[in-house]
């Protein structure tokens, strides 16, 4: 609009507005608003997609720096020799791919006796005969270096360094040396390797100083651009290893690049009753949804839909007529996009190999390139993973060159324990809400309506897009992880996909590099060696009703292997003792285990070093996180110090995995055997300490240890007392031990319910006025196969015994429960159990597989398949029917009105647990909970199916004393005519509680799923209100029928 | 007495015509109940029924605008940048809402949490849904005003970046049209209909006498030949809600518990109270009585009439009507609408201000007297209708059971004239309204026994 027509306008405006005094007075508004809409308009969302435009760089002026998140290998194609590919982001976020070549591994044996330098050609020549590969040792050095293992007086000795051309030699130049090599004046040597087991990547990490995801920078002049056609990224370098510089992950180093991450998920139409198949059921939908890291609100929200799809505001929809066509243009969003982060659901598992298997399947031929690489096809494969601490995990792997992956659900599994890992329970759990979930036979049905059904089907695609992403978020994760990586400096895609040692590992080869160490390559043999653990002092189970503290050992296995100095550097052998003399107590010490280690003024161990940078560093992390105000920057120094913490505890494991890198068992012996030590010194000390004899009002009492804790019962009443002496009595223990073993006193329980080892529960104080919360230990809470109503019960039992201290009042709680329950009072959502349905060939006959059987020979379409979780209740069956066979759908137990086996219920489900809790307290009368006045009024429903219901005739009877009714009597009989005013008014507020309930719960339905006008078709079995819903219609309805026999009295 | 010593004047009572106004009372009586239907039915006919005539005003207002704005049929059609209206159901975000989810998992352990007084909160959005979607309305005019979920509303701005909508001006349904009342012109003396509410027979604050003093006053046995004059204009009754509050029976921990049996929480003695007191004012006058939140009776909207079989005295009488709430009736041609309090009381929860008058005078505006169904205000899951919809602008609507009195005479854009009236709980204040059948004037009458605070 040019200045005249603009001024024009502004002047027709103002006469129109003298004109007409009616007119709305928003008119100046409503222009500004045109204005500035027009300005902000967008024609193409997609033109979001790219990355930051990318400013001139000059390589012989300019200097690059990015954050690398990926790191691989390649072999070069002419030259022969190993390339390492980082995949970044620089600060403004431009991708960047850097080859860094010149690198070549490497790794020691030790020289044989009588090796001179002089008969380092033959050897060379020997070994590449030796090796399948010819001409692949570049060359062969002289050093001076110590083994790891054992104290050997601090002499170096002499090693030969045999440096590689190519990684894939290294397994066979190590086989060779192994088996034995014969060369000039040397016969069958056999040499132990060393440094030959660990991968050519982390290997030039370590000596380059780089970390998992840290800031690298190439100085100006050292680096050149590379023309590759195959690349997606938009800078595109190499460099030659020493030339690059990498900046260690503190101060202005600890940010992190602008990330983009991108959560996704799929809709496939599947079949009734049958798990999608690849081959055979098309995907329909994906949301995808892009934020850039740090940033509260994604920039891209898309769904590409098969068939045509109604607007979603803020939303890109993507209507394609194809499916072809459709998983084409995703493929190709991703490589606009060019995610650094890609997250979901479950995509390791299901998304990514379905959406590989369909794309081949329907022979869309560009789409398995996902990575930032042309010429690398993305492809699923089969993983195992096997881990003391994670079990083992038989997982797909899907691999995108320069994304990083981080599946929810992996994520989920690996650091949280929860009763469910569905997307609707853990969202549940962290995010406080509930996810409405629509079943996938009506997935199908939605996508074969119209334009609105698929609307609706899209949002909820893209809520479950979105849904990761904001887990993420709360939890965490990806920053938790980027600070774990660095301080561990393992690459980022190691902390899924691997354990817990190659962290240890990582950090040992490069203490060991600095201190001039090599470690041996052991062959890792699983030994069933079993070494002592920690210690319990045997609890004294009972329900306590004054203060107990807990006094704890701070880092326990860790101090104790920096105050005695335990490490692989500084084990003795009684011959090493003999040939240096070292003196007992002066030189070495004895651990309780009967291992001898030298002490610290002859040589600091390398794991102590290790331990000590750890725990200074994770100090420092904390005091700057007290400082720091700026949320980002505190999430970042939250998660350092988590994982430094967590670095730091997995030091001693790494010592006792027997199947590991590098096992001594000594080590982590002598670890478990001082912490037990510890343990009963601090008992002994206390209980001498604080006695009546000595002044204080009570003798003070440990009444439970557990390896790096004990509980003590001072004997006072009073909280602050109780803390008072818990800080004092920790203090006064902790001088009894080396530094920088530290007892602290951290809080007190009262009162205390200590039910057996590693079982207990407590009111936690920190502070004397309030209590922190209710803790408690093993109790199950979170056991999956129990009913919500074990749950509630014990939660409500022990927050009435701890936090109201009514244990008179937790009784009669239980009685009620229990009174209804075998009254058929109780919610049956409360009594539903869900399982997986993982296999259909169990050993054994298992109810959920049994009833999943059941209900497909009911109606195959909506039966659970594979996969889906069952979800069923305990019904009565008749004597010798197994328990198997007594699982029944929830559902069908509502319309039929199927008895509920309410015994079962009471005898397997809730006894055990209760008993537990109560035993301590009532002893032996805890069973009189169980049995007495209240289990005697049973009430079982009338089913209408099955059985004798056949000959059964149905008489209306009277409200009030059930007699059958004669004709002309609706609801009383004669002589219950009395009592009518008073039977109508109760069967009229039963009909009110419950219409108020079917208000409260549809009217919450509809609010969860986000719309008023259209029908809920939720079915999430996870959510507790799905069957009360079902049920509250089901028994309105009845109970206004019989509201309305009151037609008169 | 002072009637002794005069001549005995014979006083009869003053009569008018009734008329049910079948087609908009019906609709508040559930026959036969059927819970297999979801609330989205009645969200959908409210919207269907009643768009139409918002469209009609936000044509009107904003059809010939300049710069153009175009009118957007679905709520997901708008497109950014397009300054557009379009027409659709309020829904409020709040996180106050009381939400059965939490009070089954979270607190199962506590009693339920006491209701808030107010669900408003500094969190809360505003949306527009139809049946394709929902957006967020935001700007000034959104923040400025108050809105509660259910009302159907035109909206007028446009879609910004963030995806939200903009919102300069707004418009609704507006006030009903009103059937004349033929009443304005007759030269007879004036006549009155008295509204009550909140008898209060068994709370805490129930006064026996006050209750014969107002049975009394109604049927004309009080005070000189004026007052009986007066009395004798009063041709109706309206008893709106909340006759009888059941007392919270305290548990009596005392005696060893018995599992297995419903303790008998059934007081007869305020029933049988009630009873008399209809039974004595229908002797002569026409009376009605809806029931309220607090009524042996249904408790979801509408509320069913109280079973006569409950107040077996006074069924008997022709002038004694038992009806639903909210309740529509016709006296000489004077539309009369009431609910007994309710429909305002949850509104009020949505609502910063106090002023419960204002909210009153909106839902003629909003041309629907209990938007808040069903979302925060129980309500039978209706398929084919809205009840609750003002198809016409009642000549007096009165609001039962209310913190105060309060009134004001509202006038429509054509010329509807509705007397709006708050009722105070008669219990609390001893006070009930006359409104004047042929002025719509309203006056209260104060029955108080003695000098409250």
């Amino acid at each position: 609009m040019t200045e005249d027509a603009h001024a024009a306008k502004k002047r027709r405006m103002n006469s129109s507005k003298s004109q007409l005094e009616s007119q709305p007075s928003f008119l100046d508004e409503l222009e500004l608003l045109q204005e500035t809409s027009n300005a902000s308009k967008l024609d193409d969302p997609s033109l979001l997609w790219a990355r930051p435009t990318l400013n001139k760089l000059n390589p012989a002026t300019d200097s690059l720096v990015f954050q690398q998140i990926e790191a691989d290998e390649y072999m070069h194609t002419s030259t022969h020799t190993p390339v390492i590919r980082f995949y970044g982001v620089t600060d403004v976020g431009n991708s960047v791919i850097c080859h860094v070549t010149g690198f070549l591994p490497y790794f020691y044996v030790p020289a044989p006796f009588g090796f001179k330098i002089e008969n380092i050609p033959a050897f060379k020549t020997a070994l590449e005969n030796g090796i399948e590969k010819g001409n692949s040792v570049v060359k062969i050095e002289w050093k001076l270096k110590e083994s790891i293992f054992g104290y050997h007086g601090g002499e170096k000795s002499p090693f030969l360094k045999i440096t590689l051309k190519d990684p894939r030699s290294m397994a066979g130049a190590k086989r060779c040396m192994e088996r034995g090599i014969s060369f000039a004046g040397f016969s069958d040597v056999v040499c132990q390797t060393y440094e030959s087991n660990i991968a050519y990547l982390l290997r030039f990490m370590i000596d380059c100083r780089i970390t998992g995801a840290n800031w690298i920078e190439l100085p100006a002049g050292t680096f050149h651009f590379r023309n590759d056609s195959n690349s997606n990224a938009q800078i595109n370098v190499e460099v030659s290893y020493d030339k690059l510089i990498s900046h260690q992950p503190e101060g202005e180093w600890s940010k992190v690049a602008p990330l983009r991450i991108m959560s996704f998920d799929i809709e496939c139409a599947g079949r009734k009753g049958i798990f999608p198949e690849a081959k055979i059921d098309p995907v329909i939908q994906i949301a995808s949804i892009v934020t850039v890291q740090g940033e509260s609100k994604p920039f891209i929200r898309n769904v590409m839909v098969l068939n045509s799809c109604a607007h979603i505001v803020g939303t890109h929809t993507m209507p394609f007529d194809e499916e072809e066509k459709l998983l084409a243009a995703w493929s190709d969003f991703v490589r606009r996009v060019d995610p650094d982060v890609v997250i979901g659901y479950n995509t390791s598992n299901f998304d990514f190999p379905y959406l590989l298997d369909r794309a081949k399947h329907l022979g869309v031929l560009k789409f398995p390139f996902l990575g930032r690489l042309n010429d690398i096809r993305t492809e699923a494969k089969d993983t195992k993973f096997s881990s003391k601490a994670y079990g083992n995990r038989e997982n797909k792997s899907t691999n995108m060159e320069g994304r990083l992956q981080l599946d929810m659900l992996q994520v989920m599994q690996r650091d949280y324990k929860l009763r469910s890992y569905t997307l609707n329970s853990v969202c549940a759990e962290f995010l406080g809400e509930q996810k409405e979930d629509v079943h996938h036979s009506i997935i199908t049905e939605l996508q074969n309506g119209n334009e609105e059904t698929r609307r609706r089907l899209a949002i909820y695609c893209l809520k479950d897009a979105y849904l990761p992403q904001r887990l993420m978020d709360k939890l965490m994760c990806l920053i938790n992880y980027i600070e774990m990586a660095r301080v561990t400096g393992v690459p980022f895609n190691y902390l899924l996909a691997r354990g817990q040692q190659i962290k240890v590992v990582s950090q040992l080869f490069r203490k060991a590099l600095e201190k001039g160490f090599v470690i041996p390559a052991v062959s890792s043999q699983g030994s069933e060696d079993q070494y002592e653990g920690a210690t319990v002092i045997e609890p004294r189970k009972g329900y306590y009703d004054v203060p107990i503290a807990t006094l704890d050992f701070a880092s326990l296995y860790p101090s104790i292997m920096m105050a005695h100095n335990l490490c692989y550097t500084t084990l003795l052998t009684p011959s090493i003792i003999q040939k240096y003399n070292l003196v007992k107590d002066v030189d070495y010490v004895i651990t309780p285990n009967n291992d001898a280690f030298v002490m610290e003024k002859k040589r600091k161990g390398v794991l102590p070093i290790i331990l000590t940078d750890l725990l200074d560093a994770r100090k420092r992390a904390k005091a700057d996180l007290k400082k720091e105000t700026d949320p980002f920057k505190r999430a970042v120094l939250d998660g350092r110090q988590l994982a430094l913490k967590i670095s730091a505890n997995s030091v001693y494991g790494f010592t006792g995995a027997t199947v590991g890198k590098l096992p001594c068992l000594q080590i982590s012996s002598s670890v478990t055997a001082y912490g037990r030590v510890m343990i009963e010194t601090t008992k002994q000390e206390v209980e001498a300490t604080y006695t009546v004899e000595n002044g204080y009002s009570h003798t003070a009492e440990v009444i439970y240890g557990d390896t790096d804790s004990v509980m003590v019962k001072f004997g006072v009443k009073s909280l602050e007392e109780t803390m008072e002496l818990g800080r004092k009595a920790a203090e006064y223990v902790t001088t009894k031990f080396e530094k920088p073993i530290k007892l602290e006193f951290e809080k007190v329980y009262f009162p205390y319910l200590l039910i057996n080892k590693k079982r207990y529960a407590g009111l936690y104080w920190t502070k004397p006025d309030k209590y922190d919360k209710m803790d408690t230990k093993g109790i199950e809470t979170v056991r999956r196969d129990n009913c919500r109503l074990v749950h509630n019960v014990i939660d409500t039992c022990l927050r009435k015994i701890l936090i109201d201290r009514d244990v008179i009042g937790a009784q009669e709680y239980t009685k009620q429960i229990i009174a209804d329950l075998l009254q058929n009072k109780i919610d049956m959502a409360q009594l539903v159990i869900t399982k997986a349905l993982s296999k259909t060939d169990y050993a054994n006959k298992q109810a959920h597989v049994e009833l999943a059987e059941r209900m497909r020979q009911r109606d195959a379409g909506s039966a659970p398949a594979l996969g889906d979780r069952v979800a069923y209740v305990i019904i009565k069956g008749g004597k010798g029917v197994a328990a198997y066979d007594k699982s029944e759908d929830p559902l069908y137990v509502l319309e039929k009105n199927i008895p509920i086996d309410t015994k079962y219920y009471l005898d397997n489900q809730l006894s055990k647990p209760l008993l537990r809790i109560f035993e301590p307290i009532l002893g032996d009368k805890a069973d009189s909970l169980l049995t007495g006045d209240h289990t005697r009024t049973i009430q079982v429903s009338t089913p209408s199916v099955g059985g004798l219901m056949k000959f059964a005739v149905k008489t209306a009877t009277c409200l009030g004393c059930k007699t059958p009714l004669k004709k002309g009597e609706s609801a009383v009989c004669v002589n219950c005519k009395d009592r009518a005013p008073e039977l109508y008014q109760k069967h009229q507020n039963i009909v009110n509680a419950l219409e108020v309930r079917f208000s409260r719960l549809w009217t919450q339905c509809q609010r969860c799923q986000g719309s008023l006008h259209q029908e809920v078709l939720c079915t999430s079995k996870d959510c507790p209100i799905f069957y009360m819903r079902k049920k509250v219609q089901k028994e309105v309805q009845d109970s206004s029928i019989t509201l309305d026999r009151f037609v008169d009295w | 007495m002072s009637s002794m010593e005069t001549e005995p004047v014979s006083i009869s009572r003053r009569q008018a015509v009734f008329d049910s106004l079948g087609p908009l009372q019906e609709k508040f009586v559930v026959k036969s109940r059927d819970y297999k239907m979801q609330y989205a039915h009645l969200y959908f006919m409210r919207l269907m029924l009643m768009r139409p005539i918002v469209l009609e005003h936000a044509q009107q207002k904003w059809g010939s605008l300049d710069p153009k704005a175009k009118h957007v049929e679905k709520v997901l059609d708008v497109q950014q940048g397009d300054i557009s209206y379009l027409v659709g159901t309020v829904y409020m975000d709040m996180k106050l809402k009381p939400n059965i989810l939490d009070d089954i998992t979270k607190d199962h352990w506590i009693a339920a949490q006491p209701d808030r007084p107010k669900y408003i909160d500094d969190s809360d959005s505003v949306y527009l849904e139809d049946e394709s979607g929902r957006v967020k309305l935001t700007g000034p005019k959104i923040n400025s005003d108050f809105f509660v979920t259910g009302v159907i509303m035109g909206v007028l701005g446009s879609e910004d970046t963030d995806g939200d909508f903009k919102v300069i001006d707004i418009c609704y349904a507006g006030e009903a049209p009103q059937e004349q009342s033929s009443l304005m012109e007759t030269d007879e003396a004036d006549k009155y209909v008295a509204l009550v509410s909140g008898l209060g027979i068994g709370s805490n604050e129930f006064k026996p006498l006050e209750l014969d003093l107002l049975a009394e006053f109604l049927t004309g046995e009080i005070g000189g030949t004026k007052e009986q004059t007066n009395s004798s204009s009063i041709v109706r009754v309206i008893i709106a809600g909340n006759s009888i509050i059941i007392p919270d029976i305290v548990e009596d921990d005392t005696k060893t518990k018995k599992y297995g049996y419903d303790r008998s929480t059934f007081v007869t003695e305020p029933t049988k109270i009630l009873d008399r007191f209809l039974q004595e004012i229908c002797s002569s006058v026409a009376v009605d009585i809806m029931p309220g939140d607090k009524d042996p009776s249904s408790v979801t909207m509408p509320q069913q009439p109280i079973h006569p079989a409950l107040l077996p005295s006074a069924r008997g009488f022709s002038t004694f009507q038992s009806v639903t709430n909210p309740y529509w009736s016709g006296v000489d041609n004077v539309t009369i609408l009431g609910t007994s309090g309710q429909t305002i009381d949850d509104i009020y929860k949505y609502v910063k201000s106090e002023n419960r008058l204002e909210m009153a005078i909106k839902t003629l505006n909003w041309r629907h007297l209990a938007p808040t169904t069903p979302d925060t205000l129980w309500c039978y899951p209706f398929k084919d209708i809205d009840p609750f919809i003002m198809h016409q602008a009642p000549h007096i609507y009165f609001i039962g059971n209310q913190d105060k009195f309060a009134t004001e005479l509202v006038t429509g854009k054509q010329g509807q004239r509705t007397r709006v009236v708050m009722l105070p709980s008669f219990a609390l204040t001893g006070t009930i309204a006359l409104v004047n059948l042929r002025t719509l004037e309203c006056h209260t009458v104060c029955l108080s026994s003695s000098t409250r605070k």
